[in-house]
């Protein structure tokens, strides 16, 4: 039988997640114009108080803060200088990310400071040596698109734990990096390290292999040294990723609506602070913000609350055009268990399905103080099903299979039919989540857990996979950098 | 500050699925309607063949193929009722099913069960199925009650009264069930109306709904058809679950399993709107890909959410209350 093709139908390219109108976005975007401009944001930064006030901004001063009151038109042209689409670069090209509406791609939680480990299966604090160990693991597997530094080393002299925490990561990774800076001096010795590995501080200018994450204090407050670091990262050309984390009910409403409100305004704030330092850096909206369970006291990072909260800001970061990365998948689960998997198919589904470009969380627990490898394992093979889910039903006229189905007939097979062999490759397929029936199961798990098998997994991760490589001289010359960049914190000090 | 009213924005009411366009819902349709008029549906049983016949229905009655104009499927669409109420025991215990009002039900028919005492796993027992049943019954958010697993300590061909029985009384919500065959079926009806006092009283408020499967692809077996005709002829509601197993028996791309199973599913609804018109039905499905790998039925799949969020979609589509498997 002919069929001709159909002019213009309008179909979907996959699953998404109606969340707003888009009379309800202009709702949020005119109620965040409202507190930016009347209520303001408190700013502890001198620097960042003249660059507003040089922005057009009005400053109203008190003892060691000032209040920042912005203008729409500021936000506004702020907003549209910040560019639409990002590539996060990375040092291995095949990595790049390319940070368009609705291009999902995922991570794991970040800045944890405990970890099971996967041998003994102690909780213990993280060390450096964690950190590298846990990059690695993320490098290796194709469902973490960037990299956020899973774990901070707490076993570093205070002021230096992001130099020490990004040497650990670029010698383990080949991918995009998202960081946090200690100081903006440090963020200086970052970049020298990621110098390094990419030959030279133009490279690094052309192909930034590193974002700088910044993190407003919630409700509206620019703290210092958030301030100093958007403005040395806008000096060195190197994007930021914006992310408050929101309490509501804690250090927002307790409403949802209102959270939105008040995490869009110092969202917003910071990219006004940044486009007015640098017009064109790079700006990722981001947000781990979730609710405050008022009966525990605990911020609730496996409510369903996490889910839509961040699901909403991913849509507002698209009605910004900007690129987003969101939380979704975290725990609140102390062990990597049924809730812990329960939670992170939850909020992980919603994210993704409103098209955020990270969708952040896999192998975290307990309120996003631990991370664990079991986790970060399974939640990957979790992602594959995400990814299936989200590319949706495709009704082309191959997989209407309409002649198939007339050769078939009624009471016909399928599964002998060569249309079947030709698709079996659409399905999706799992790797540790077991299909098999209970008997195959037994005979090839010998009814071992999931959890070990994944524990497993990571484990030959770590003796086997060789990240892309750096060049010779690059790990002993960070090395020597992060020494000099030691003793100089410890001369600070004394 | 004076914060007026805003004139008419357009709000969402919450989150949902962006499964499928308009155009797109249309399509399968269409090709659902190709499928209903030439390829047709092989029918076992004779008297539903006949009622075919009569509803305008194109029957081969050597082949049992029946093959339908769209205006017969078309009309049986508009005749099925778009609410349906899933009457419980009492009153408070009614569920609405209308549009896109979610519920939850628990899954059936298990055959095996986890001993929640010495947490072994073994065959399921009458006495399991009661317990489970009450379990469920204290379940705030499962709204209605399908029977859960089957009675293996009964002869298989009592079976379905039994679990009945078993699990009918020990809630008082809405209850989905197969009655299996021609046999069981009126001692099930006269349990139900045992429960709320006669068959009069049934009538008005049905306790229970009738589930049925066709079998993929395309064929509605003997005691499919009987249960569809006999719930239409008693009052009760009828639940048709496509059951499909996308590359298996059906194809491997989730498309062209929903227009076998849309196809399944009309040609139901088209038996039970010409038995009774108006007769409440819900659009159901539990089909899944068949995981062509390990040859098991993947109900774990993210493909099985995939199917019945557009299932749902398409019951919409078709003003249907709608049935589907998750979780």
């Amino acid at each position: 039988m002919k069929r001709i093709s159909r002019s213009g139908i309008g179909t979907t390219a996959g699953f998404g997640l109606a969340a707003f109108s888009r009379d309800e976005l202009d709702t949020i975007h005119y109620a965040t114009f409202q507190i930016l401009q009347d209520t303001g944001i408190k700013v502890l930064s001198e620097n960042a108080l003249e660059i507003f006030h040089g922005g057009g901004c009005e400053i109203e001063r008190f003892e060691n803060y000032g209040i920042v009151k912005i203008p729409s038109y500021v936000v506004e042209e702020c907003a549209f200088w910040a560019p639409r689409t990002i590539v996060y670069d990375a040092r291995n090209p095949d990595d790049d990310f390319i940070a368009e509406p609705n291009r999902v791609g995922f991570s794991t939680f970040g800045g944890c400071i405990n970890l099971i480990d996967p041998v003994t299966r102690e909780i213990r604090r993280a060390t450096k040596k964690d950190c590298a160990d846990l990059t690695r693991v993320c490098d290796a597997l194709n469902e973490i698109s960037v990299l956020e530094r899973a774990v901070n080393a707490t076993d570093v002299p205070e002021g230096t734990v992001s130099v020490h925490n990004i040497e650990a990561i670029l010698n383990n990774t080949g991918k995009h990096i998202f960081v946090g800076a200690d100081s903006p001096r440090a963020l200086n010795v970052m970049a020298e390290l990621a110098a390094v590995c990419v030959g030279g501080m133009d490279r690094l200018r052309k192909r930034p292999i590193f974002s700088v994450n910044v993190c407003p204090i919630s409700p509206l407050t620019l703290p210092t040294n958030t301030c100093e670091v958007i403005v040395e990262a806008a000096r060195l050309g190197l994007g930021i990723m914006i992310m408050p984390m929101s309490l509501s009910g804690g250090t927002s409403s307790a409403t949802l609506a209102g959270t939105l409100v008040t995490h869009n305004a110092e969202v917003l704030s910071c990219i006004v602070l940044a486009q007015l330092a640098k017009k064109g850096l790079p700006c990722t909206y981001a947000s781990t913000s979730t609710i405050l369970d008022l009966r525990f006291g605990t911020s609730a990072i496996g409510s369903p609350e996490y889910g839509m909260i961040n699901a909403a800001l991913a849509k507002l970061a698209q009605y910004y055009r900007l690129p987003s990365f969101v939380g979704g998948g975290a725990s609140d689960s102390k062990v990597p268990d049924i809730q812990s998997g329960y939670e992170f198919a939850l909020s992980a589904t919603m994210s993704a399905l409103a098209g955020a470009n990270i969708v952040f969380g896999s192998g975290v627990l307990e309120q996003g103080l631990t991370i664990d490898y079991a986790k970060i394992i399974m939640d990957a093979e979790m992602i594959r099903m995400i990814q299936i889910a989200i590319k949706g039903i495709a009704l082309t006229d191959e997989k209407l299979a309409m002649d198939v189905i007339h050769e078939v007939g009624p009471g016909g097979a399928y599964i002998t039919h060569e249309h079947s062999l030709r698709s079996m490759r659409s399905q999706s397929q799992t790797k540790l989540f077991d299909r098999r029936t209970r008997s195959d199961w037994m005979e090839v798990t010998k009814g071992k857990t999931i959890v070990d098998r994944a524990y497993e997994t990571a484990i030959d991760i770590l003796q086997n996979h060789n990240p892309y490589p750096l060049p010779d001289a690059a790990p002993g010359e960070m090395s020597r950098i992060v020494k000099a960049f030691e003793k100089e914190v410890k001369m600070i000090k004394k | 500050m004076i914060r007026r009213i805003k004139a008419g924005i357009q709000r969402n009411s919450g989150f949902s699925l962006n499964v499928m366009t308009d155009d797109e819902v249309h399509e399968i349709h269409l090709a659902t309607l190709e499928v209903l008029r030439d390829v047709g549906v092989f029918v076992e049983s004779e008297e539903a063949i006949e009622i075919y016949d009569g509803a305008g229905c194109i029957v081969d009655p050597k082949t049992k193929t029946v093959k339908f104009p769209a205006w017969v499927v078309e009309d049986a669409i508009r005749s099925a009722p778009s609410t349906f109420v899933a009457c419980g025991r009492r009153p408070q215990d009614d569920v609405i099913l209308q549009d896109n009002r979610v519920t939850f039900t628990n899954f059936g028919e298990g055959i095996r069960f986890v001993d929640p005492y010495s947490g072994e796993h073994r065959d399921s027992t009458k006495a399991d199925l009661e317990k489970t049943a009450l379990v469920i019954d204290s379940l705030e958010y499962v709204e209605t009650v399908e029977r859960a697993m089957c009675s293996h300590d009964k002869p298989p061909e009592v079976q379905a009264i039994h679990n009945a029985e078993a699990s009918m009384t020990h809630t008082v919500k809405h209850h989905w069930l197969c009655p299996v065959d021609r046999n069981q079926t009126p001692k099930i009806i006269d349990i139900c109306a045992a429960i709320v006092g006669s068959k009069e009283k049934l009538k008005e408020r049905p306790i229970l709904t009738f589930t049925t499967c066709p079998i993929s692809p395309l064929k509605l077996p003997q005691h499919h058809c009987e249960i569809v005709m006999d719930a239409a002829a008693t009052g009760l509601a009828v639940n048709v679950i496509g059951m499909a197993l996308s590359g298996g028996s059906s194809p491997v791309h989730l498309a062209g399993t929903l227009v076998i199973q849309n196809s399944e599913i009309l040609s139901s609804l088209v038996l039970s709107q010409s038995t009774q018109k108006g007769t409440p039905f819900v659009y159901g499905s539990s089909s899944c890909p068949m995981d062509l790998r390990m040859a098991t039925a993947t109900v774990g799949s993210p493909e099985t959410g995939m199917i019945s969020a557009a299932v749902a979609r398409l019951a919409r589509y078709y003003s249907l209350p709608s049935f589907v498997a998750g979780g």
